[in-house]
């Protein structure tokens, strides 16, 4: 079971990042890989997330022409999915709040430092995405939020699958 | 993937000029691979950026002779142009290099040498799966999308750039795919079991039968029983 879920939540993922929503009239937009991360983290468990929301987003930048990008990807994202369902699946508006702020934390601090650093953008580049990533995270947590207690409710087995 | 093993060379403290030698060499190599298309694709996609790292770095690199100067401020100065051209060939020249491996290397044979190469199992088969429903899940979105628009009809468009109606326009669509997608995981799982995925029992292996010399005596015997029936047929024929 746990094979299967990590694998169709990884596919998910990639999905989610293929989904560009639009902010600016200036070709600016963001996708939708945090919602499908939150989703997982709060749905199935940190571990499953770990490995979806790294692979899922890895395995989209790869596809979509961002190859580059796929190993900072692959550790951002699934440290962002570990840290969400460690700390968000106790339950509690306390620890869903304190899971949400410490995967935005680990998303902007991981892009901003592998801009930087590993991709070598220098300072100014890396800094200028991070409202990008702020934007992106937080329609990630609504929507993640949102995705969870809808399918929670449309679909109740999915309380018997967790890790 | 021997490529990627040349990407250090672009954090080394090089000449300027060194360093576009080399990346006009990986360009090069990079058209006889995959032609113009993979060539300028790549470049299209990181134009913002270079457009970023051209206009944000100089003002963080202000050594050397200066360039622009507004109101006795150094704006733009020799270093931070030749700091900006360095991150630029040093972008461009990873992305060509990723580029060009993930679009000469064969998904399959790189998830199989992965295995190979120690990769855990498991991990192989959910990468393995996960990339032969990516498609799977394209197509369900698509046609959830059409299914959902259809309902809403023509004038239920969203309007504006604001991202948060977006998404709350998307949120009935993403919750039907991701409820399909996740009706999948028990019966993937099923499959998967079917298949001795996630068995404690190891899969037995063909017994290997000793060459005892009961077994050549059978065989004789064997031999024997037909060469008698065959005589009387061989005498008629005689």
């Amino acid at each position: 079971m746990k094979i299967a879920a990590v694998a169709i939540l990884t596919a998910v993922t990639a999905l989610f990042t293929f989904v560009r929503v639009p902010f600016a009239p200036t070709r600016g937009y963001f996708n939708l890989s945090d919602m499908a991360i939150f989703f997982s983290a709060l749905t199935i468990g940190p571990f499953t997330a770990l490995l979806a929301g790294g692979l899922g987003t890895a395995l989209a930048d790869i596809i979509s022409g961002y190859p580059q990008w796929a190993p900072i990807s692959f550790v951002v994202h699934g440290l962002q999915g570990l840290v969400i369902g460690l700390l968000a699946r106790r339950g509690g508006v306390l620890n869903l709040s304190m899971g949400a702020a410490a995967g935005t934390v680990t998303m902007c601090t991981g892009y901003l430092l592998g801009g930087w650093l590993i991709l070598g953008l220098g300072p100014g580049p890396a800094l200028a995405e991070v409202p990008i990533n702020l934007l992106q995270n937080l329609a990630g947590i609504i929507g993640g939020v949102s995705l969870h207690l809808a399918v929670k409710k449309a679909y109740p087995p999915i309380a018997g699958i967790s890790w | 993937m021997v490529l990627l093993a040349y990407l250090p060379v672009f954090f080394l403290p090089l000449p300027i000029l060194m360093l576009a030698g080399y990346l006009a060499a990986i360009v090069f190599i990079s058209f006889l691979c995959l032609g113009p298309r993979g060539v300028i694709r790549p470049f299209l996609s990181i134009l913002p950026i270079l457009i970023l790292v051209l206009l944000l770095t100089p003002p963080f690199q202000r050594e050397g002779e200066p360039f622009i100067v507004i109101g006795g401020r150094i704006l733009v100065s020799t270093g931070g142009i030749n700091e900006a051209l360095r991150l630029i060939i040093r972008f461009s020249g990873i992305t060509l290099l990723f580029y060009l491996f993930a679009n000469t290397t064969n998904a399959d044979l790189f998830i199989t040498s992965c295995y190979r190469m120690g990769m855990p199992f498991n991990l192989v088969l959910v990468v393995t799966i996960a990339m032969r429903y990516i498609p799977h899940l394209t197509t369900l979105y698509r046609e959830v999308t059409d299914a959902h628009s259809l309902r809403r009809g023509p004038d239920a468009a969203v309007r504006g750039f604001s991202p948060f109606r977006r998404v709350k326009a998307l949120l009935p669509v993403l919750t039907s795919v991701l409820i399909q997608a996740i009706r999948q995981i028990p019966v993937l799982s099923m499959a998967l079991e079917c298949r001795g995925v996630g068995r404690k029992v190891k899969r037995s292996t063909y017994l290997e039968l000793k060459n005892r010399a009961g077994v050549m005596a059978d065989f004789s015997i064997s031999l024997l029983i037909i060469i008698i029936l065959l005589i009387p047929l061989i005498r008629e024929m005689v």
